[in-house]
């Protein structure tokens, strides 16, 4: 069944608390694509992220009734849960962060360029995919705390104040790891943001 | 503007979106005129342009179309557990409702059934009755002897006054119709029986029970239609 538009958050959840499974299949394909995304740009794999949707729906399935729209929107609650379950995951495995040292990613960034798909860009599909392995690779080499903020408000769109519910934070706190996060990757990818497109960021 | 107040915002400033018009043109201004923030700006605008297109890369990423599977039926078995827990819950309060009613009705039928059993056949008020004594809730004489102490149910016809007035001198309330049962019409023939019962059997005929004495044993009158079965009860001091 598609989602449906037509029905708010807030009524899937009433919904779902009576046992209605349909809105719950509703809310799932409305939210589970975000939070998929944030689990990975978060551990950079996919069963992790995966076993992150499962752990914040399983979550809502038990705890719907406890859900108090008066801290946050049901998608930052989704937020939360899935990265305390990243959290778990990252401080259980060491292997998951960082996958690139900065070394790593100033070699790589000096190997492309930034301002594909910016202005006077390449058109070059293999160019942009090692670009944007290369942007993955530094968010991921970030520290967890400007990761998150990178994720949720540069990958996902979520605003100050929905990141600051997912992240359990004030909003200033947000702000100013979003800040740093950014500060950070304009550092790791300076190379590549600095260097003129060509065919060689391609590399070919 | 200040290069410094100009660094905090710089990443803002990039994605147009994200302040407020005036600030933004000041910062622009600024850029404008600073070579260095200049850099910061453009620099900025590339990692917010490589950012939105790992964003755009990423859209169509998604869990697997079996968690969906997955999770639909664990939310179903969920909710039927739960509403198998909620029948078990039910069950068990009306089971607590019953108990009151059940244990009252199991103390009329015990002492009907020690009476019955002591008379070969149910008798009229009006005639002699067969004698209780030797049974687990005997009868004591005036009781036996004491039709006339319905009030309610019009069987007095033919006792002593002396009885009677020594069995009403006993009875400390007025008959109470036994829940559930046929009720008592005037007219209605029936003999009176004397048993013994738990105190907490009263909170189904309408009395408060204090419950720490539910368990004490008092005396009470039932009055038994001809059909064996208790039609109205009252208490005796």
């Amino acid at each position: 069944m598609p989602d449906r538009p037509e029905l708010r958050d807030e009524e899937l959840l009433r919904r779902m608390r009576a046992g209605d499974d349909e809105a719950f299949r509703s809310f799932y394909l409305r939210h589970q694509r975000p939070i998929y995304r944030f689990a990975l740009h978060m551990t950079g794999r996919p069963e992790a992220a995966e076993e992150a949707v499962q752990e914040a729906f399983m979550t809502l399935i038990r705890e719907a009734a406890k859900f108090d729209p008066a801290r946050g929107t049901p998608q930052a609650f989704l937020f939360g849960i899935a990265r305390n379950h990243v959290r778990r995951v990252v401080e259980s495995n060491s292997r998951f962060v960082p996958l690139a040292d900065d070394g790593d990613l100033q070699v790589r960034a000096g190997q492309a360029s930034l301002s594909y798909g910016l202005g006077e860009s390449l058109s070059d599909d293999l160019a942009r995919a090692e670009i944007i392995e290369l942007v993955r690779r530094a968010i991921l080499a970030l520290p967890e705390h400007y990761r998150e903020a990178v994720s949720l408000c540069d990958l996902e769109g979520l605003d100050y104040a929905a990141a600051a519910s997912a992240l359990n934070c004030p909003i200033g706190t947000v702000r100013s790891r979003l800040a740093r996060g950014r500060e950070m990757l304009v550092v790791k990818l300076r190379p590549a943001a600095m260097k003129k497109p060509s065919r060689a960021a391609g590399g070919r | 503007m200040t290069c410094a107040e100009f660094d905090v915002i710089v990443h803002d400033v990039a994605r147009s979106d994200a302040l407020d018009k005036p600030a933004a043109v000041i910062a622009k201004f600024h850029a404008q005129t600073c070579e260095r923030c200049a850099a910061r700006l453009a620099q900025a605008q590339v990692v917010a342009g490589a950012l939105d297109m790992v964003a755009q890369d990423s859209a169509g990423l998604e869990a697997s179309a079996h968690l969906e599977a997955a999770l639909v039926a664990a939310f179903r078995e969920y909710h039927r557990s739960l509403e198998r827990a909620r029948h078990r819950i039910s069950r068990e309060r009306l089971r607590w409702l019953e108990w009151p009613a059940l244990a009252a009705a199991a103390v009329v039928l015990l002492a009907v059934g020690a009476w019955n059993f002591s008379r070969p056949r149910v008798a009229n008020v009006r005639g002699n009755h067969a004698s209780g004594q030797g049974t687990a809730l005997a009868v004591p004489d005036n009781a036996r002897n004491s039709g006339a102490l319905a009030p309610k149910a019009n069987s007095a016809a033919g006792e002593s006054q002396n009885e009677m007035a020594v069995a009403q001198s006993e009875t400390a309330s007025d008959f109470v119709l036994v829940p559930y049962g046929e009720g008592f019409e005037p007219g209605d023939s029936g003999v009176i029986v004397r048993v013994e019962m738990p105190r907490s059997a009263l909170a189904d005929l309408g009395y408060s029970v204090d419950a720490s004495r539910s368990a004490d044993l008092i005396r009470a009158d039932l009055l038994v239609g001809e059909d064996g079965w208790p039609r109205a009860v009252r208490l005796v001091r």
